[in-house]
């Protein structure tokens, strides 16, 4: 009996959830055919850079929503990605590492570096949108003092398994499996949940809000620290960049999560990111095959952000309407 | 008695809390505010000196009195990393001259500041690597007048007139004519194995009107079209200045696809590579790194040798490049235009003079700052860069020596003139550097 109420609401939230993505390349390759007669995959190639893109902006964008998801935007991540991949790329080439060893290295810089930002937010309550900015110019300048020409990776075939598309699907997999059992079934998801609704209430029912700040932060270090090498080996180079440079990376992850947190009312933050981003790589893709010039791309994008952050404020205030309504109805009771 | 202790302990512990908080946020704080201050300039080498009163060095010639010379970068790519050395390690010591470098610099409101800051910290002149648009050279150099120093430039304009400006030393710059010849040469080599090809022309800053950038593109579309018998419909600069991803029509079968700068490019590349019907990149920018991995893919994809043409500096990324062999055991870089230290040697040059209270010596007569052209070199296949790849780079041989800086300095050479400084632009040509350095046999 509770077997046949589940599942149609299991598929219904499935159906929700894989909704963007199938919409979005149905309505890509209608237009690419309409504009160019040529498809949105037009062979293997598009199918694998394809994979390699979505498995690096799905671990920005985990990355991204930990702390965004507790109310607290990071603007350090970009140079976090900084830290993670150009100096240990670099370490990694000097020492001879080999494949696990790299991306373990580069985790590790990543956890170090969100681990710092988090123990400052603790320590001084400075903003965190101040405290990220200044830690990013500080993370972006070590970067540009040790390494001012980047990493680079071509040429490496040590390294050619970093931008491999399958170890990169199932890294991906992984993580996206653990950050669903780290968020929902473990306690670090029940505090990380507890103290992102109310900080205080969580602290008042016991819960050690600071650690948990710290262990976003460095988790979301370690996530990003994932996402940089695979984009590193990918690309070939990373440049190291100074004056928020670095920044850029956090605004293209914005969009996914925004949208991923719409679709988490039916599923979770984390399949719904997935999805999301998903959704929008084939965006990308198909202004790709058009050719569209990156400007009006960037605009593209950018209304995009715009759409989703209107949403989300609307789909809160309505909640939020929802909850004083339902208040009132009691007290009136 | 011991309630009112604890509790007076707890209050005291927790102001202690408090402050700590407090220390620790200034100081935070305070990290911020220096990093932000400071950005990331280096200086090369000491502490820099506020503006001397003339005196500290009195007991030294006045050829060899203590200068501080602030330069300016857009980037640190391979060609300025080798300049910044070049300065710091190899001119500095020898000139008792100390540099202040900048962070990457790409704008000039970021120009000015950075000025400022240098002049506060000593500089006497300047010299600007990273501006490329002329409108940005003016407020520099007012910039730089208001403040008493000299200002010298390499960008890609020939003919602009600052002379207006006494504190304006000079440009360094590559012959747009050269460029264009090199390009042409390049575009020949990889054309000459008698097969048909289909080209894809990174044009970079042209559509922002990079002079060098659009000499070099019209260099390669003028050998297409005469290699091929093709016919455009407009004109090869016109064409070179495509804001767009443009497939130019060639009156032929012949495929010709311009991709501009923008901050796509490698997607960009992608989209034009990904069915596999170019053969040939040919980038006018130096910015190649950016299309390695696409071409790499296009590549294994369909089993095809994509050949590359860039614009480069010796370094251990070239190297590689060269010596790395792609999924069809091709060299991954096939030839390229190769950047050398004779821009940094003659700013260097140029600055000193000036520093010197020479400039009317080194100028030419109509009184505006000298403009010198220098040449890149061209480097075809592997083997041709085996003999170049250690100049500026293993900090032995160099495009000049500081032998030869001397001879461009009129307190040490009263020799020395316009003309002068124009010949040692022209001995830049990769047979003479070769000779000066002895590695000619």
């Amino acid at each position: 009996m509770i077997m046949k109420k589940q599942l149609p609401m299991f598929m219904k939230k499935t159906g929700v959830v894989l909704l963007p993505p199938a919409a979005m390349y149905l309505v890509m390759e209608l237009i690419c055919l309409a504009a160019t007669g040529g498809h949105l995959m037009s062979n293997m190639l598009d199918a694998v850079t394809f994979v390699k893109n979505c498995g690096i902006a799905i671990c920005a964008a985990l990355a991204m929503s930990l702390n965004l998801g507790a109310g607290r935007i990071d603007m350090s991540l970009g140079a976090q990605r900084l830290i993670a991949c150009v100096i240990g790329g670099n370490l990694a080439m000097a020492l001879g590492l080999g494949v696990i060893p790299t991306l373990l290295l580069c985790m590790a810089l990543g956890t170090v570096s969100g681990t710092l930002v988090g123990f400052m937010f603790v320590k001084t309550k400075i903003a965190p949108m101040i405290l990220s900015l200044g830690m990013m110019l500080i993370y972006e300048c070590v970067v540009f003092q040790l390494y001012p020409e980047g990493v680079h990776f071509y040429g490496r075939s040590e390294f050619a398994m970093l931008s491999d598309s399958t170890f990169i699907i199932v890294i991906t997999v992984m993580v996206v499996a653990l950050m669903i059992f780290l968020l929902n079934y473990s306690k670090f998801g029940y505090n990380y949940r507890a103290a992102s609704a109310s900080p205080s209430i969580a602290a008042n029912a016991g819960i050690d809000i600071e650690k948990n700040i710290v262990i976003t932060y460095a988790l979301a270090g370690a996530l990003i620290g994932i996402s940089s090498i695979f984009e590193a080996s990918y690309i070939g180079t990373v440049e190291a960049p100074l004056n928020m440079g670095s920044m850029e990376k956090v605004f293209t992850a914005l969009t996914p999560i925004l949208v991923g947190r719409i679709l988490a009312l039916y599923s979770n933050t984390i399949v719904g990111t997935v999805s999301a981003v998903v959704a929008l790589r084939l965006l990308n893709q198909g202004l790709s095959v058009m050719q569209v010039e990156s400007n009006t791309s960037s605009v593209i994008n950018t209304m995009l952000l715009l759409a989703a952050f209107m949403l989300v404020t609307f789909i809160e205030q309505k909640n939020i309407r929802k909850r004083i309504a339902e208040k009132r109805k009691l007290a009136a009771a | 008695m011991k309630q009112e202790m604890k509790q007076e302990m707890k209050h005291v512990r927790k102001n202690a809390g408090n402050i700590a908080k407090r220390i620790g946020g200034m100081m935070l704080v305070l990290l911020l505010v220096i990093g932000l201050l400071s950005g990331c300039g280096t200086s090369g080498g000491g502490n820099a000196n506020a503006p001397s009163d003339g005196n500290e060095n009195a007991d030294e010639p006045e050829s060899l009195k203590k200068h501080t010379v602030a330069v300016i970068f857009s980037n640190y790519n391979t060609a300025n990393i080798c300049t910044q050395n070049y300065y710091k390690d190899y001119l500095g010591p020898e000139f008792n001259v100390e540099f202040i470098f900048s962070e990457a610099i790409s704008d000039t409101d970021a120009v000015l500041s950075f000025i400022e800051n240098a002049y506060n910290s000593g500089a006497e002149a300047v010299m600007d690597l990273a501006t490329t648009n002329i409108d940005g050279v003016e407020p520099a150099l007012a910039k730089c007048r208001e403040l008493g120093m000299f200002y010298a430039i390499n960008m890609d304009i020939s003919d602009a007139d600052f002379s207006d400006y006494d504190n304006f030393a000079g440009n360094v710059t590559v012959n747009p004519e050269s460029k264009k010849e090199t390009y042409g040469q390049l575009t020949e080599y990889i054309l000459d194995d008698g097969e048909s090809h289909n080209v894809v022309l990174f044009t970079g800053a042209s559509i922002y009107g990079n002079v060098g950038h659009i000499s070099a593109s019209a260099g390669v579309l003028e050998v297409l079209k005469d290699k091929y018998d093709l016919t455009y419909d407009a004109d090869v600069e016109d064409l070179a200045r495509s804001n767009s991803i443009t497939k130019i029509s060639t009156g032929g079968d012949v495929k010709i696809c311009i991709v501009p700068l923008s901050q796509t490019r490698t997607d960009d590349m992608y989209s034009v590579l990904k069915d596999g019907e170019y053969d040939v990149v040919i980038d006018t920018a130096g910015l190649y790194a950016d299309f390695l991995t696409p071409i790499d893919n296009v590549e294994r994809a369909f089993g095809m040798d994509i050949k590359l043409i860039t614009e480069t500096a010796p370094s251990e990324s070239t190297f590689n490049s060269f010596n790395t062999e792609d999924s069809t055991g091709n060299s991954t870089l096939n030839a390229a235009s190769l950047s050398n230290s004779s821009n940094a040697g003659l700013l260097f040059a140029l600055i000193y003079n000036s520093l010197n209270g020479d400039l009317d010596k080194i100028s030419p007569e109509n009184g505006s700052g000298a403009t010198l052209f220098t040449r890149k070199w061209v480097c075809l296949g592997k083997e041709s860069y085996e003999t170049a790849k250690d100049i500026d780079t293993d900090g032995v041989h160099y495009t000049y020596r500081v032998d030869d800086i001397k001879e461009m300095i009129y307190a040490l050479n009263p020799e020395i003139n316009y003309e002068g400084l124009q010949d040692w632009a022209d001995a830049s040509e990769y047979s003479e550097v070769l000779k000066r350095n002895g590695l000619d046999e």
